[in-house]
């Protein structure tokens, strides 16, 4: 039994067809999760995963139907709720907490009856572009280990791509491209849904609002079968809207030649990857064969997007990250003489370099003197992101654009340059900042053998016309 | 902006961050080059811009829910140090 390319479809058949049993394909997994030296794992639940495999087996046994999720193994980010299963979030402030409760993506996979394999490393607090920020050591692409898997969802990528095979899929989480990016990177298909598609309660949260949780995936079709099943309002977040989910995993209705696809002009390649813009250049023409409309347009916003972003994203990230004084869950062996000064050691020892860097960031732009001249000057240039992207969709349905601007990098290149690093998310950050879906799946391999990824970014709620866009591309890709 | 060591001093004080001095002269030095980065934004030409705010349609009723009580003994067990089913900290106020 191989299980490189395994698609939830495959499982869901081989486990009806008794091709093999749950126990079996689990065990397979976890072996390779054992095997492989890509550091995609903080916590493996072996025992929690063989549990549910073998409640899979006898309900299979028995002869009972089985959904289109059950016994499918899969791999969680550690930003997100697993109850009974430590969740760290990368971090050392976090090292010793088991989550008490799942979050709702977790709740609503469990009831699909999945099997989760464990937790994946990631970058502290989802902070990174590279997940060399992980408190438990960098992920390796296992394309090339002496790259980077992207961030901060790098375990969750990595683990899906075709070289680890350590899991059917992976949820992760997008605050400025952490889904997408490392997609691109690992060569796999990542979806950052629509702002308020899906609930964030349980994920711990890095910027309220730019977050969202999604899928990693080996296809198109895996990303809108997961999609469906965790998508969906929920009490507990505020931000959720009450839309009918559609049936995002059906063959859409949709014929591709009516949709407008608005790309940008070449100038706007300039300072992308040569491979890169050649592939994406190569995408395009082909639609154009298969007689999609192709429109040029332009975001003059856009260049602001970054700065705006690491405006924003900090702000929130240093409220949000308030909470974590190392008390609870941290060591909490320093003899101190008060607990301000407890406070101080265990923010400044439990959090990494990055995480620290960007608490003083957000505090900077947030404090008295300054929060005029940056936050809310960055609130208003977001509104001018959004106001353009609006204007865009008035004449096209979906735009096209690549997915990272370099092919994935050494690890130990970026590191100790921040802005370098944080310049590795310009193509993805205005998808957040405007609310906005967007899906990266991969378009080809560079010369030397490393995944190259292409972005499809949607109107709000309007996931059904990326997928239907992507299962084109990946059709003639494949 | 040139960003100092009192500003970054009255900084880690608010967001109650221990640097060592190695940091300390670290972050000066990333922090200033990230601002003149984000300082791009000053030449966005925001003026018009006007804010809406939506209809909030997802709103709901006070729920008294109770905390599951395995969630209670679970956060309890883990904690470092206590006291009767209490968190145990240093002292909140310094004694003379």
């Amino acid at each position: 039994m191989k299980n490189e390319n395994l698609t939830i479809k495959a499982i869901h058949e081989g486990l009806e067809q008794k091709k093999f049993s749950c126990v079996e394909i689990t065990t397979e997994y976890l072996n390779k999760i054992k095997n492989n030296n890509f550091n995609t794992f903080i916590t493996v639940a072996e025992a929690g995963a063989l549990a549910q495999a073998k409640k899979v087996d006898q309900k299979i046994s028995s002869k009972k139907e089985i959904g289109i999720l059950e016994g499918v193994p899969i791999a969680v980010k550690d930003v997100i709720m697993t109850k009974g299963l430590k969740t760290t979030a990368a971090s050392k402030i976090l090292e010793n907490y088991t989550a008490v409760y799942d979050a709702t993506v977790i709740e609503k996979l469990k009831k699909e009856g999945v099997v989760i394999l464990g937790k994946t490393n990631c970058d502290e607090f989802a902070m990174g572009a590279s997940n060399e920020n992980s408190a438990y050591g960098p992920v390796k692409n296992p394309w090339d280990t002496t790259r980077v898997p992207g961030g901060s969802s790098g375990g969750s990528a990595a683990a899906v791509s075709k070289p680890a095979a350590e899991c059917v899929f992976a949820l992760g989480s997008d605050t400025g491209g952490s889904i997408r990016q490392p997609a691109a990177f690992c060569g796999v298909v990542g979806l950052k849904p629509t702002y308020g598609r899906v609930s964030r309660h349980g994920l711990i949260a890095l910027a309220s609002s730019l977050d969202q949780i999604g899928p990693l995936t080996k296809n198109v079709e895996d990303a809108a079968i997961v999609l469906e099943k965790i998508a969906g309002v929920d009490q507990q977040d505020a931000t959720t809207q009450d839309k009918k989910v559609p049936e995002y995993h059906k063959n859409q209705k949709l014929k591709t030649e009516d949709l407008a696809i608005g790309i940008f002009k070449e100038d706007f390649y300039q300072n992308l990857d040569k491979e890169i813009a050649e592939a994406t250049t190569k995408t395009i023409a082909e639609l154009k064969n298969q007689k999609l409309k192709i429109k040029e347009i332009s975001l003059p916003s856009l260049e602001y997007a970054l700065p705006c972003y690491y405006i924003i994203q900090p702000a929130e990230a240093s409220a949000n990250l308030a909470r974590y004084d190392g008390l609870r869950y941290g060591k909490n062996s320093q003899s101190t003489k008060n607990l301000w000064e407890l406070y101080r050691l265990n923010r400044g020892q439990g959090f990494g370099a990055e995480v620290r860097r960007r608490i003083i960031m957000g505090t900077f732009v947030l404090s008295a003197g300054y929060k005029d001249d940056y936050y809310k000057k960055a609130v208003a240039v977001r509104q001018l992101v959004i106001n353009d992207f609006q204007k865009a969709f008035t004449k096209v349905d979906l735009i096209l654009m690549p997915t990272t601007p370099t092919l994935p990098f050494k690890l130990g290149e970026k590191v100790n340059d921040p802005l370098a690093m944080y310049l590795a998310d310009i193509f993805t950050v205005s998808v957040n900042i405007a609310g906005l879906p967007a899906l990266s799946l991969p378009i080809g391999f560079s010369k030397q053998k490393l995944p190259i990824g292409l972005q499809i970014i949607g109107n709000y709620f309007e996931e059904l016309k990326i997928f239907q866009l992507a299962r084109t591309i990946e059709s003639f890709v494949a | 902006m040139k960003f100092n060591i009192k500003d970054l001093n009255y900084l880690t004080n608010l967001a109650k961050l221990e640097l060592t001095e190695e940091e300390k002269n670290l972050y000066l030095k990333q922090l200033s080059e990230i601002i003149s980065f984000v300082e791009k934004l000053q030449k966005a030409k925001t003026e018009t811009i006007t804010f809406k705010t939506g209809k909030i349609k997802n709103t709901r009723a006070d729920l008294v829910k109770a905390t599951d009580p395995e969630a209670i003994d679970g956060i309890i067990s883990q904690f470092s140090e206590k006291s009767n089913n209490l968190l145990k900290t240093p002292l909140i106020f310094a004694r003379k």
